[in-house]
């Protein structure tokens, strides 16, 4: 069984390292990546595809040396591999136009702002990584343990 | 009358003789003493022999302000004499000790040659004070103008100081109460982990807290799938190859033991966990500290400040933008002025926010900004050069026009309140400022002499 993975991206090792931190609840199931960089998420997405690993969530700050969060998203979301991959921009320093693009053309599924609370953004993801088994048709009993319940039943009675 | 006699008959010398010759109308006063009150009668017109008067006007508080100057070889009192009303517009004192001559309402007409009248004699001095007079009153609605724009920009940029200052000062004791804290906790958890530790766990709580997390994501893969290929289980393998421990430390401690592993990553991630929050604090408290001083309104000039220094305090205010570009120093230490920080910061925070900002408007490009400082003949030189699409020779005289702008998304709201403020401020310390600029290429750069104390 492949394995899904969730990929942290912020330039401030610090931050990065605490991002992941508050997503250590999911790690018995999930593999939670770092990134430092767009360049290295690119290059770390080919990887996990190549192997046929699954990539549910990217949560990328905006803010960086080299490409923006927006680009790289962007980037991702034009993608055909990647079109149930949810993208997450956690940012405090997007400007209105960075917003606007976020949204229309990096089809964000949220936005979270910095200084965020762990517990909103592990059920943030935890909401989008349910999603994502879902409608890749995966088997979600074995995730059972870490997926949104509401979400979860959602998705349930759509199929029926 | 034909234009061509009424310009033959201004002839002002022969005027002042003919009409202000006679001895007994020949007046002497002294500065300070008033020649007219405003509204009282006054029969006279005045030629200025030598000295200076000055006409006032009261406001609606009974306060006067200046209205006129006249000087040497001009009239006063033309108004009331020649509209005929002999009352005087204005309060009219000699700022010095004046001569003058006079006539008065019963003067004759001087004959010439050709006849002309009084009014004919006359009327260049009438027509000369009238424009005197409009133009005096657009030099000052002029200057209100001017004065207004600068006073309102003073103010904004006042507010924007003091708002500054404030949010500093609250901030200071918070970020101060939290570094303290940390620094009191960290302490506390070295001495209770020393203590409770049995399996020789402390120097990995040890090594977090001096180094933090040295290894880059990119190298904590490298490690991991190291590690993995060893056959250790993915989540041990990604705790160890965080902790950057080498091969060698790697075998005193690997006993392939989940428990082993999950207790030494335990102190290695409680350690970096206070480095990171000491590092934290320490930047928050200095970048506080930065916004403070920027805040400074009055901006008092002490001795004893380094440009070296507040070009640093500039470069920590805007870390984050700073990491989109690269960024070159070569900072030399140099000798102290007499200055006030704040305003050095905000010009460099100026410049650099300008410097950045350009070079992210094109796209694809590697943007580099270098920051140099030096001395040389005593002057001490700042130069902020970038690789941006460069300023236009058509506009590098405007850009220091206050409000000219070049950036069109709006309102900026930030620490840049623009380059005519940095122009202001370099002025004020005798410096100067000087651009060149070509795409790609464009160099501000900044000297300020040294004071003379340090010119030997």
């Amino acid at each position: 069984m492949s394995r899904i993975n969730i990929i942290c991206v912020d330039d401030q090792r610090d931050v990065l390292t605490t991002v992941s931190r508050d997503l250590q609840p999911l790690n018995n199931h999930i593999d939670i990546e770092e990134c430092e960089s767009a360049d290295e998420t690119l290059e770390l997405i080919e990887d996990l595809d190549s192997e046929g690993k699954h990539i549910a969530v990217i949560i990328s700050d905006h803010v960086m040396p080299g490409k923006s969060g927006v680009e790289l998203l962007k980037e991702i979301n034009e993608d055909n591999r990647f079109v149930n991959t949810k993208k997450v921009l956690l940012t405090g320093l997007a400007t209105h136009q960075d917003t606007i693009t976020a949204i229309n053309q990096a089809g964000i599924d949220r936005y979270l702002e910095k200084p965020w609370h762990a517990e909103e953004l592990l059920n943030n993801v935890k909401e989008l990584l349910t999603a994502y088994i879902m409608e890749s048709g995966l088997n979600y009993e074995k995730y059972m343990d870490v997926l949104d319940q509401p979400t979860l039943l959602n998705h349930l009675r759509k199929r029926h | 009358m034909s234009n061509e006699r009424f310009l033959r008959s201004a002839n002002l010398e022969w005027l002042k003789k003919a009409y202000f010759s006679n001895e007994q109308q020949k007046l002497h006063i002294k500065q300070g003493e008033v020649l007219m009150k405003q509204g009282e009668e006054n029969k006279r017109l005045y030629l200025i022999e030598k000295g200076a008067l000055t006409g006032y006007l009261e406001d609606e508080t009974g306060k006067p302000f200046e209205v006129f100057r006249s000087t040497e070889g001009m009239f006063v009192g033309v108004y009331s004499f020649f509209s005929k009303t002999y009352a005087s517009y204005a309060t009219i004192i000699a700022t010095e000790d004046s001569d003058l001559a006079y006539i008065d309402t019963s003067v004759d007409v001087v004959e010439d040659e050709e006849c002309r009248s009084f009014v004919e004699h006359f009327m260049p001095i009438i027509v000369n004070e009238l424009s005197s007079r409009q133009l005096l009153a657009r030099e000052a609605s002029l200057e209100k103008e001017r004065t207004l724009k600068r006073l309102l920009h003073h103010d904004k940029m006042a507010t924007l100081g003091e708002m500054a200052a404030g949010l500093a000062h609250e901030l200071n004791n918070a970020v101060g109460v939290l570094q303290r804290k940390t620094e009191w906790l960290s302490e506390e958890m070295a001495g209770y982990l020393k203590e409770k530790d049995s399996k020789g766990m402390f120097p990995f709580f040890e090594e977090g807290l001096k180094h933090g997390q040295h290894l880059s994501s990119r190298e904590v893969r490298k490690n991991r799938q190291k590690l993995e290929a060893k056959g250790l289980p993915s989540s041990e393998a990604q705790k160890i190859a965080r902790t950057g421990i080498t091969d060698k430390d790697l075998k005193k401690h690997f006993k392939n033991d989940a428990d082993h592993t999950n207790r030494m990553y335990y102190y290695w991630e409680i350690g970096t966990a206070f480095h990171d929050m000491l590092l934290a604090a320490k930047h928050a408290v200095h970048v506080v500290k930065s916004v403070k001083q920027l805040g400074v309104s009055g901006a008092e000039r002490k001795h004893g400040v380094r440009i070296s220094d507040t070009i640093n305090e500039a470069l920590a205010l805007l870390n984050s933008p700073l990491r989109q570009v690269n960024l070159q120093t070569d900072i030399e230490e140099v000798p102290e002025i007499n200055a006030s920080s704040g305003e050095l910061v905000q010009v460099w925070v100026n410049l650099i926010k300008n410097a950045i900002e350009s070079m992210l408007q094109v796209e694809g490009l590697d943007p580099k900004l270098r920051i140099a400082c030096w001395v040389r003949s005593y002057k001490i030189m700042v130069e902020v050069e970038d690789n941006g699409p460069g300023i236009p020779q058509a506009i590098q005289e405007k850009i220091y026009e206050p409000h000219f702008s070049t950036k069109n998304d709006g309102p900026v709201v930030g620490l840049g309140l623009g380059l005519a403020i940095v122009r202001r401020l370099v002025e004020s310390y005798q410096g100067s400022i000087n651009l060149k600029s070509r795409s790609g290429k464009t160099i501000f750069n900044i000297s300020f002499p040294l004071e003379k104390d340090l010119k030997q």
